[in-house]
């Protein structure tokens, strides 16, 4: 058990597992429906309509409005799933994006009409691993493009991240 | 250094290794043989029979495809789902899912029309999951519409995941 003046950080019980219960990491599940944000070319910021809802969030560096800053200099990973519906034939493109202060990860880029399910939805999954200096910040961007702007963001969408390194 | 307690090392660091935790749960496994009709016509199908890559901790019951968290954590599943022979031109809906004891995760959901052509075709799933002591994981893959002749390729087929904190 390793701690600070503050409070436990470490624990390894009897299974020998490192916990760390004061390691930076989130999950955060869309609480809404988000109608028309995209599919014109708008860059749609994942929780800046309906917020996220904060299902775990240690060290509170998470914000419901889907801004992850990074407590300090480190190399985080992020990973989730965004969920959309009302595609188009129209649609060709979707782009699903990680941006942090560094850097832009372009995670995910299909053609979204052909990409479409039987309800005219997808959930797309995407992964980042990124280099942070303390205070940068991360937010999760969704860009449907070529078409009118009626694409909805649906509640299947998440995100989760952790300070790795 | 080394930190330990009384049973066993659960933690070592050097300059040159960094730290390296050799107790943490963490697992690889790729299907062991090719699941042939497995879904098509809206059957959710469980993903078992693996042959291990490795499994620290031994929390992932390979024959089953089940992951039992052995302390409440958050833990990092991945995965590529191969399609492989049967899909048709009326499979328009997929869906994978991580499903664990707090929520189901709908990490992907698309039609497989992009592949169709060719009738093969795979998909990665991601998420950081909050997991309690004793909860479950497993991972289905479901494809709609059509009729029940959809495979997955063992040797392209595979899961993952590591214990972050």
């Amino acid at each position: 058990m390793t701690q600070n003046a503050v409070g436990i950080s470490i624990n390894a019980p009897s299974t020998y597992e490192v916990v760390n219960t004061k390691q930076p990491c989130f999950l955060g599940i869309l609480s809404g429906a988000d109608s028309n944000v995209t599919g014109d070319g708008t860059i749609f910021t994942m929780g800046s309509g309906n917020a996220y809802t904060e299902i775990v969030d240690q060290n509170a560096d998470f914000n419901t409005n889907g801004t992850f800053t990074c407590p300090i200099t480190g190399v985080c990973f992020f990973c989730g799933t965004h969920s959309f519906g009302g595609i188009l034939a129209a649609h060709t493109k979707v782009e699903i994006k990680v941006v942090t202060s560094n850097l832009t990860y372009i995670c995910t880029r299909y053609e979204a009409d052909q990409m479409k399910n039987s309800d005219g939805e997808e959930n797309l999954s995407f992964t980042a691993t990124a280099d942070m200096d303390a205070a940068d910040t991360a937010t999760f961007t969704l860009t449907v493009s070529n078409g009118t702007l009626v694409v909805d963001t649906t509640t299947d969408s998440f995100v989760s991240g952790a300070l790795l390194v | 250094m080394v930190t330990q307690n009384c049973i066993n090392t659960y933690s070592t660091y050097s300059s040159t290794t960094g730290e390296i935790k050799p107790n943490q749960p963490a697992y690889g496994a790729t299907l062991t043989n090719n699941a042939l009709n497995i879904t098509g016509d809206g059957t959710a199908y469980t993903v078992a029979g693996f042959t291990e890559w490795y499994d620290i901790g031994s929390d992932f019951a390979s024959a089953t495809g089940i992951y039992t968290a052995p302390v409440d954590c958050m833990f990092y599943f991945s995965g590529n789902f191969y399609g492989n022979g049967g899909l048709t031109a009326a499979h328009t809906k997929t869906e994978i899912k991580v499903v664990t004891s707090n929520r189901t995760y709908v990490n992907n959901s698309f039609s497989w029309q992009f592949y169709e052509k060719s009738g093969f075709g795979s998909y990665f799933w991601t998420v950081i999951a909050d997991m309690d002591a004793a909860d479950t994981a497993t991972y289905t893959y479901t494809v709609y519409n059509g009729t029940k002749t959809v495979d997955l390729f063992a040797a392209r087929t595979y899961v993952q995941g590591i214990f972050i904190c």
